[in-house]
Formats: C-alpha cells, sequence, structure tokens
C-alpha cells in the first residue's frame, strides 16, 4: 500500500505563504500541535518537490526532543529536511506525535495551554521515496530552517499557529 | 530619512541608540538610502552594533538587504581581546564567493557556437537542487582531506594548477580547519556535491569585457575589450549550511554561558577567544575550504567543456584563473583602530574582501594594484571587476560590496514573472540562459535586483573600490 496522503491535502487548510523580504515565509495551522507540526512538514516539502511525482513506499522516522514547541518544530524540519539532503528522502504521508513534560499535567489542547510546556518529544512517521532527478521534479534548494520569526502560538477556539522561514 | 543622517554623498550614518555600542554606517546614494527606511535590514545594522567587542562600526554596503542575523551586504570588526564571533555574520553559505576565468578568446569567435558552448555548460557541470556527481562520491578520509587542504586537495587531484593557488583568496585553503569541527551530518550533506553549483542565486556565466575604466589594473588584471570571460558563483553547499546551522545552537548556548544578550536569535555568538568561537572558526575554515575546492574542480569542468564545445586546443583558450573571493566570511585580520594595528575577526556577510596595494595577502602579481574585487550583476545586465584600495583600508575594513543585492522578494518576484518567459525576455537581450529549475529563472530574474551599476557606483565614489572592467553576460547557466 502507498502512503500518499499530502498528494490530496488541503493546502489552504494546511498551510499558507507570507509576504517577507526573506525567502520563503509560511504559516501552518492545525486544530492540535501535532496536527499543526504534519501541516508544517507538508509545506516544507511542498517547497522541495512536487510531491504528486512522488509514492510513499519507504519509510522514515523523526525523533527530536526540545525545550520548547518553537524548538521542537525547528528541529523536526531541520531533521526532515537534512533527511532529504543526505538520502533524497520526499514523504508523501506523515504521521506524528507530540508529547509534553506537561501532559501529566492534564494539558491536553490549545484551550488548557501552559505558559511554558517543559521538554517537548516529537515522534514522526513518514513515508515516502528517494528523489530521482531524472523522473521527479525537484523545487527549490532549501539551505535551512531559519529561526527568525519563528513561532508557534495557541489560538484558543481556532487550534494552532506557527511561522517558519526557510532560507533558500 | 529620519533616522539615518548624511555624511557624505555615499554614506549615511545610523546613529547609537539603545543597545548600540557603536553607530551604524551605510555606503548608498540618496535614492538607495530612501528605499532603505522601513526596512527590516536597517534594524539588523542596529543588532550587530549591540555585540560585544564591535569596532568602529555597524557597516552595511550598498546592496544591503535581509539576511538571517546580520544584514546581507554587512561587514563588521570585533576586537579578539574582547569581540565576539558568529555564524550569522557569515551566512548559511559559508564562503559563498565569485570565480572570474579569463581566456584568450574574443566575442567573435564564439558568434554561430555560443548556444553550443552554453549547452555544453549546462550539461558538464552539475547544478539544481540534489545535483550531485561531478566526481565520485568522496570517502570519508578523502572528504576530511579536502576539509583540511582546500583548492590545494583539488589541485593535487589534476583538477589546476598551482598558479590557480596564488590567483585565491588565501591561497584556496584556510590554515585553521580542524575537520574533527564538523559534524557527521555535514560530512553527509557534503560527500556527493563536490563540483556542483547548486541552486538559487548560483551560476556559471560567460561574459565579454564591455568597457575597461582602469587600464593599468585591467593589464595587471590580463584583461582586454572583447575578451571572453567566465564568472563562477556558488558556494560550501549542503556543508556549509549545515555547519551554520549545527553551530548557531552551539553558540545560543554560549552566549548565554557567557552572559551575551543577543537581540536576534540568528546573532548567537561567542567571545572569539572561548573554545566554542575556536570550535566555529576551525569549522567554517572547513566550509571555506569545501568552497573553494568546489570552485576550484567547476573552474576544471569548465575547461574540458570548452575544449570539447570548440574543439580547440588548451593553449587557443588559455583559460587562466584571474582571482577567487570569497562573499561570506569570518576572519582574523590586522586592520588600523584609533591608529594602532590591532588583531580583528571581520565579519563579512555578502561583502566582499577589497585589500588595498601592498597588503601582503594580496598576490604578488597584483600586489602594486590591490587586489582584483569580483561583483557579479543580474544575469540580464553586467558583473564588475573593481580594485581594492587603501581608502577601503581605512573605511571598512578593507571590504566592499558583493553583488547587485536584491529588491523583490522570491515570492514577489514569482508573482512579477507570471505569464512571462524570462528566458525569451533575456534571449531577447542576446542573453542565452540554461536553468535546471522551474522557478529559478523567475526568482532570480534582472528586476528583482538592484541596479548593479549604481551598487557598484557608490563604492567607486567613497574611492573604497574603483571599477576596473566591466563585463557583459552572453550565456548562463542556472541550477
Amino acid at each position: 500500500m502507498s502512503h500518499d496522503r499530502w498528494k490530496s491535502a488541503d493546502r489552504e487548510e494546511a498551510y499558507r505563504q507570507l509576504d517577507h523580504p526573506a525567502d520563503i515565509f509560511f504559516e501552518a495551522r492545525g486544530g492540535n500541535l501535532a496536527e499543526l507540526f504534519e501541516h508544517a512538514l507538508l509545506a516544507l516539502y511542498d517547497q522541495i518537490a512536487e510531491l504528486d511525482g512522488f509514492d510513499g513506499i519507504g519509510e522514515a522516522t523523526i525523533a527530536v526532543e526540545a525545550a520548547s514547541r518553537e524548538d521542537a518544530l525547528r528541529e523536526l524540519l531541520a531533521q526532515a529536511l537534512f533527511k532529504f539532503e543526505s538520502e533524497g528522502f520526499v514523504a508523501t504521508e506523515g504521521d506524528v506525535l507530540v508529547r509534553e513534560a506537561s501532559d501529566e499535567m492534564g494539558h491536553d489542547d490549545c484551550r488548557t495551554e501552559q505558559s511554558s510546556p517543559g521538554s517537548v518529544s516529537v515522534l514522526a512517521r513518514l513515508w515516502g521515496e528517494t528523489a530521482d532527478r531524472t523522473r521527479h521534479s525537484l523545487l527549490a534548494e532549501v539551505k535551512a530552517v531559519t529561526y527568525h520569526r519563528l513561532s508557534v502560538t495557541c489560538l484558543q477556539d481556532q487550534g494552532w499557529r506557527s511561522t517558519v522561514i526557510l532560507d533558500v | 530619512m529620519s533616522d539615518l543622517r548624511q555624511l557624505e554623498d555615499w554614506l549615511w550614518e545610523l546613529p547609537r541608540t539603545g543597545g548600540m555600542r557603536v553607530p551604524g554606517r551605510i555606503y548608498a546614494d540618496a535614492d538607495l538610502a530612501k528605499a532603505l527606511i522601513g526596512d527590516e535590514s536597517l534594524g539588523q545594522v542596529a543588532n550587530v552594533a549591540t555585540l560585544p567587542g564591535i569596532l568602529c562600526c555597524s557597516l552595511a554596503m550598498p546592496d544591503i538587504h535581509f539576511g538571517y542575523g546580520f544584514p546581507i551586504g554587512g561587514v563588521a570588526a570585533f576586537s579578539k581581546a574582547d569581540g565576539v564571533v558568529s555564524p550569522g555574520g557569515v551566512g548559511y553559505d559559508i564562503n559563498c564567493g565569485c570565480r572570474l576565468l579569463a581566456t584568450d578568446l574574443h566575442k567573435d569567435d564564439l558568434k554561430g557556437n555560443l548556444k553550443t558552448v552554453i549547452d555544453q555548460l549546462f550539461r558538464d557541470v552539475p547544478a539544481g537542487v540534489g545535483a550531485s556527481g561531478a566526481i565520485k562520491k568522496l570517502s570519508r578520509e578523502d572528504l576530511r582531506q579536502l576539509l583540511a587542504k582546500g583548492s590545494e586537495w583539488a589541485v593535487a587531484r589534476g583538477y589546476g594548477s598551482k598558479g590557480d593557488l596564488e590567483r585565491t583568496e588565501d591561497g584556496g585553503r584556510m590554515v585553521t580547519a580542524d575537520p574533527s569541527a564538523v559534524s557527521e551530518k555535514a560530512y553527509l550533506r557534503g560527500q556527493d556535491q563536490v563540483g556542483t553549483l547548486g541552486s538559487g542565486n548560483h551560476f556559471l556565466e560567460v561574459q565579454t569585457v564591455d568597457h575597461i575604466y582602469d587600464r593599468e589594473a585591467a593589464e595587471a588584471y590580463q584583461l582586454f575589450p572583447g575578451q571572453i570571460t567566465l564568472m563562477i558563483h556558488c558556494g560550501s553547499r549542503g556543508l556549509g549550511y549545515q555547519v551554520c546551522d549545527d553551530y548557531l545552537v552551539i553558540m545560543a548556548a554560549a552566549a548565554h554561558k557567557y552572559g551575551i544578550t543577543l537581540p536576534d536569535r540568528q546573532l548567537a555568538c561567542a567571545p572569539i577567544e572561548s573554545p566554542e568561537g575556536r570550535r566555529y572558526l576551525s569549522a567554517m575554515a572547513c566550509a571555506a575550504n569545501y568552497a573553494w575546492a568546489n570552485r576550484q574542480m567547476i573552474m576544471h569542468l569548465t575547461e574540458q567543456a570548452l575544449l570539447h564545445a570548440l574543439h580547440i586546443s588548451p593553449k587557443e583558450l588559455n583559460l587562466r584563473l584571474v582571482y577567487d573571493v570569497a562573499h561570506n566570511i569570518a576572519k582574523l585580520e590586522h586592520h588600523e583602530d584609533e591608529g594602532a594595528m590591532v588583531e580583528v575577526c571581520v565579519h563579512r556577510k555578502g561583502a566582499t574582501r577589497a585589500f588595498g596595494p601592498g597588503r601582503p595577502e594580496v598576490p604578488q602579481l597584483y600586489r602594486q594594484v590591490g587586489q582584483p574585487v569580483l561583483i557579479p550583476g543580474d544575469m540580464g545586465t553586467a558583473s564588475f571587476v573593481c580594485k581594492g584600495t587603501e581608502e577601503a583600508m581605512r573605511q571598512t575594513f578593507g571590504s566592499t560590496c558583493h553583488g547587485a543585492g536584491r529588491v523583490m522578494s522570491r515570492s514577489q518576484a514569482l508573482k512579477r514573472a507570471k505569464g512571462r518567459s524570462i528566458d525569451e525576455e533575456l534571449a531577447d537581450r542576446g542573453i542565452i540562459v540554461r536553468s535546471q529549475g522551474r522557478k529559478t529563472l523567475a526568482e532570480e530574474m534582472p528586476e528583482a535586483y538592484k541596479d548593479v551599476e549604481r551598487v557598484v557606483g557608490v563604492m567607486d565614489a567613497a574611492r573604497v573600490s574603483p571599477r576596473v572592467a566591466r563585463l557583459k553576460p552572453l550565456g548562463v547557466v542556472k541550477g
């Protein structure tokens, strides 16, 4: 079975590009943190390649531990970028689990957001394929996931929002 | 101009406010300065001025635009004794730089076969996202050697001659490089990318010398009107990006440890003499060496492609290196500060070293006139060869601009290019363009950049880097 959910994902719901003199600036949205991080991954892969040409036949895992949600998101994206740069791996579907130290205190969603989440661990299971320049369309060479305007914020009843700038 | 104070026709001061330790100084004419008002890059000039140990001023060249941490076009020197080094003052693409090659060909020699030449270069020089395979994937030990030795590594393997080393900034090798300071991730990103151009604003261009401004310097640089030259613009590829990424994390912790307040996380830094500072400089030197080896390899691929396309002998082509300069680098250099020579760490981020006559760092063959300064423009206009001066040593720690500088974001450029065919527009101007990426040409279209003539003109008027020759593009290979 090929895991290709991202190929038909509703981009407008997942993320949008914002204007900034920097290279690629996007805002991702999600009903919960896990969905937010998944949408940010989708936004990253959309910059790297035309996902339509890829099949979700291979698998990869990324595990991240960080001191803040922002750092966790940046590290997740940086590791996904590293997997592309070193192995050519492009994902067409992903499942993300986010766990915060404060979860044990009953923290669950945006409405009960803690000011500090303690440590944040992320486990992303990705399906995809190794890029082949002769049959896949690659779009931009992303150099890095920057810290500039990096944010993860809770919008109360409207879920979560993050902003990320990629250097290309 | 609300917060800028004009000092000269071509120089503006951003006065000290808040935590700024020194003022900002921006090289610009009135129009370029006006365009900066309200731009985020001015705030970045001010942020740099808050860093410990900064000397004189936080400088910006006329091609200034938004960067991460430092603005692009930013120059700052920090006292070695009590100053800092910051990866944000160098950028992700460590030693992104420019190499100019001269030939014995005249533009008339390419009449009728320019397209063949560009197509051959496009085939033989790997470019674009995920490009690899210029040479066999390096073993870990080979890559370690390359990081330690830079261009020397490439020349020792037959990619170029010893004379090329003399015509490269730092001889194409920073001796401070320590391959053990480079992460496993950076090794993996760099292993298969030696001899590749990359993407974005990187290019390989066939040009002709269309104007000489300074005959004496042009002669020293062996440039003549109508001559065919080639320009290579690229950097340290994934290895350099990863070194920067790794050390931003290390430096954020170091800044906290040494009690340095950061106005922007991308300005993470550590004292130059701290273990973290020294280690970054060692890793950065490895990435710089990688970039020099990369451009050395691309020069070799270029020569092979030209010989093949034109069916001429190496002697007839006489391809030679004019000079190779870094545009993104931090270096320990000796400069005058308040009447005394001091050792400083000069950060040049989107800026070119412009050392004047007599400096020992300038190769013997150019020491009378000053070092060649290579300033690429956009792909439809022109590039410039300028020369370093004594005035640059006095005003800018021996630095000048590095290019036209973006005036439009990539997304703005894409919007502006919608429905247009940029390659046809360039063809109408007599410029053949080949690009791997669908979006690259739109993002890099000429109007996305400032007017390079104006940018170079400011530094000429300031007597920092007077023009020597103008190079017009004939054909461009893009990633």
